[in-house]
């Protein structure tokens, strides 16, 4: 499966016409922010703000169909939001992964 | 009015309210390209500070969000504008059920979920636009009902006022009626008017058709017409017929006022009873257990002009002592709180049970304890009067110390049919001769008696005398009779009395006439034949009277007698 799916981000570029460029170079620079500060977050245990990070993130990455960062943070959210006790280093490192991933694939659609 | 989201679906405005840049700008985007201004907010906060600034006509709500989130901003928004629909889409990945049964729980109209689809998107705002418009529209056909209904109300209280002022109803004071008067509404449909003049005493109950300001443009005219005609001592005819026609010509097809229009006549000792549309008119005499019903035999007043009708009226004696009621439907059809209408039967139970020196008291308190215990849908008035009355009396007294009585009686085809003429016209002239200590003669009834017998068996009816002559004549002469009668149209009869005393000398002048055409036959020709059953009527006139005409010219008859 593709970190990206293409039909999300034609239809959004479809919708969203001249602006399109601008969506995603905001999506790319927020997502690394925030990827940034999850790790940030992990390092002083402060789990409600992570997961209100985790799920921004999801949202926005569904948005213009960066989907393997979407469902990464959909899980970790579940499991942030059980309480249960589990690897957020481990998470946050595949998000950022994923986000490498991606990367390259959106770039692609701003270049063309 | 509020126009909020009219006809131009195009230009709406909206607010985006998200803390992810991205997904403001991506929705932001959308909806610009659709035509519409976009307003944004990061938090529940500043939504709720965009709105109150913009009013935007539709909110796209994220759910998680710092400050405030989107739970919270939505329910202030819809609780601080309760009186408008304000759609709001909540924008989300959230996908369990509990998270969207709480944006639905706060007040949300719609969800939008990630990724945004343009084509969804457009669907949603245009069913939330269709809502919207339906909500403006009830809301603004409420507002339009709140001002007619106060309008209304306004309307209510100045017909009050006005029926108030003219329909002041019979003095607590005046001991020979009492009266019970509870209105449905603010405004009574119902009129109670009593006057004493003259030695009559006029009462009339109105039952106007409707209530408040419909029934007050009737209730003007009619309490003016009836105190006017009854200053006059008109008749109570007369007093029906320009009600009547003035109702006719004011009121509108569908509106018009049942009557019940009274004359207690102390100068000839009988009451006049015009009932038009009203219930049973009651007449109870003292210590007796039924009642005399005088039933409605006129159409209502102001349904059709009438020039031309001859209103029937009941005309009674009143020299037993007794009480009179009258009453409108609201009184029989009340009902209590099982629904049970009173009816005709209950009303004459409480009136029957209620007897001593306090019973209208009691009437008034049994029929308000029983329509208390359920709904009023009309006016109850119920008016009783005493037919003993003292002051009634007096002023008959004074009245009656003339010399010279004249009356003039008019007859219709439904009093000839089914009233009594000739006892109308015998208990006029004995409450005279009573009144005005008169001595009277046995012979007055048997002239009166047969001068009617003659008009209404021979000139109207026709009926041939000589039928008595037959095996069972008198049978057959009587089945005649009573058969032609049923079936007169358009008959009356006009009498003209005279009573005068001059040196302990009596003299009785009476006039007939009628609307036959028939001609009288020649008074020589009536002798005192003794071998026939017939005839012999006019024979006796000619022996008691001093004068008596047969006057086909002017087709009448005249007579003289002296006492």
């Amino acid at each position: 499966m593709s970190a990206l799916s293409h039909d999300i981000i034609k239809s959004l570029r479809n919708a969203t016409g001249d602006v399109f460029h601008e969506i995603i170079n905001i999506y790319i620079n927020d997502a690394l922010s925030i990827i940034n500060e999850m790790e940030s977050l992990i390092q002083g245990n402060n789990i409600e703000q992570l997961r209100h990070l985790v799920h921004t993130l999801k949202g926005s990455s569904r948005n213009v169909g960066a989907l393997k960062i979407a469902d990464l943070c959909a899980a970790f959210e579940a499991i942030l939001k059980s309480a249960l006790p589990c690897d957020t280093k481990h998470h946050a490192r595949i998000i950022r992964l994923a986000y490498e991933e991606t990367l390259p694939l959106l770039e692609s659609y701003i270049v063309n | 009015m509020d126009n909020r989201l009219n006809s131009d679906n195009n230009h709406l405005s909206f607010l985006v309210v998200d803390d992810d840049q991205t997904n403001r700008l991506i929705l932001e985007t959308m909806l610009r390209k659709l035509g519409h201004t976009v307003f944004t907010a990061c938090n529940g906060q500043e939504a709720i500070d965009s709105y109150n600034d913009n009013q935007q006509d539709m909110i796209l709500m994220d759910v998680m969000m710092p400050v405030m989130d989107g739970y919270d901003a939505c329910k202030t928004i819809k609780a601080n504008n309760s009186d408008l629909f304000i759609p709001i889409i909540f924008i989300t990945a959230i996908t369990d059920d509990l998270s969207l049964s709480k944006c639905i729980e706060c007040g949300g109209d719609d969800f939008l979920t990630k990724p945004f689809n343009n084509v969804i998107l457009r669907a949603k705002i245009n069913a939330l636009t269709r809502t919207s418009s339906l909500y403006n529209i009830i809301n603004q056909k409420n507002e339009e009902m709140s001002l007619i209904h106060a309008r209304l109300q306004h309307e209510h209280e100045l017909a009050e006022s006005i029926f108030s002022r003219i329909s002041t109803p019979p003095s607590r004071d005046n001991s020979s009626i009492k009266y019970l008067l509870s209105p449905q509404s603010i405004s009574s449909g119902d009129i109670l008017m009593s006057l004493d003049n003259n030695g009559h005493h006029y009462a009339m109950l109105g039952d106007f058709t409707g209530h408040g300001l419909s029934a007050a443009i009737g209730a003007i005219p009619t309490t003016d017409i009836f105190y006017s005609l009854a200053r006059r001592n008109r008749s109570i005819s007369s007093i029906a017929r320009e009600i009547n026609n003035k109702l006719f010509e004011v009121l509108p097809t569908g509106l018009y006022c049942a009557a019940c229009i009274i004359d207690i006549d102390n100068t000839t000792g009988v009451i006049n009873i015009l009932n038009a549309g009203i219930p049973d008119a009651l007449m109870l005499m003292n210590d007796d257990t039924r009642f005399t019903a005088f039933k409605s035999t006129n159409i209502p007043l102001g349904i059709m002009n009438a020039d031309n009708i001859d209103f029937n009226i009941y005309t009674v004696d009143i020299n037993n002592n007794g009480r009179l009621y009258i009453y409108s439907d609201g009184v029989t059809e009340s009902q209590n709180s099982a629904n049970k209408m009173l009816g005709q039967n209950g009303l004459e139970d409480i009136i029957l049970s209620s007897r001593g020196p306090d019973s209208f008291d009691n009437i008034s308190q049994r029929l308000m304890d029983f329509t208390n215990s359920g709904q009023q849908d009309d006016d109850i008035t119920i008016c009783e009067i005493s037919l003993t009355n003292a002051a009634h009396e007096g002023k008959f007294a004074a009245f009656t110390s003339s010399s010279r009585w004249d009356i003039d009686l008019h007859f219709d085809n439904e009093n000839i049919k089914y009233g009594n003429p000739y006892n109308t016209t015998i208990n006029l002239v004995n409450k005279y001769i009573d009144s005005a200590n008169i001595q009277n003669s046995n012979s007055l009834g048997t002239i009166i008696s047969e001068i009617f017998s003659n008009e209404i068996n021979h000139s109207i009816l026709q009926i041939d005398s000589s039928i008595k002559e037959q095996d069972n004549g008198f049978d057959i002469y009587k089945r005649e009779l009573t058969d032609k009668l049923a079936a007169i149209k358009d008959q009356y009869i006009d009498v003209s009395i005279s009573i005068t005393q001059k040196n302990m000398k009596r003299t009785l002048k009476l006039t007939i006439s009628s609307s036959s055409n028939k001609d009288y036959p020649e008074i020589k020709n009536f002798t005192n034949n003794n071998e026939k059953p017939h005839g012999r009527g006019i024979f006796l006139l000619k022996e008691l009277c001093s004068s008596l005409t047969f006057d086909n010219e002017n087709r009448r008859i005249s007579l003289e007698y002296t006492w």
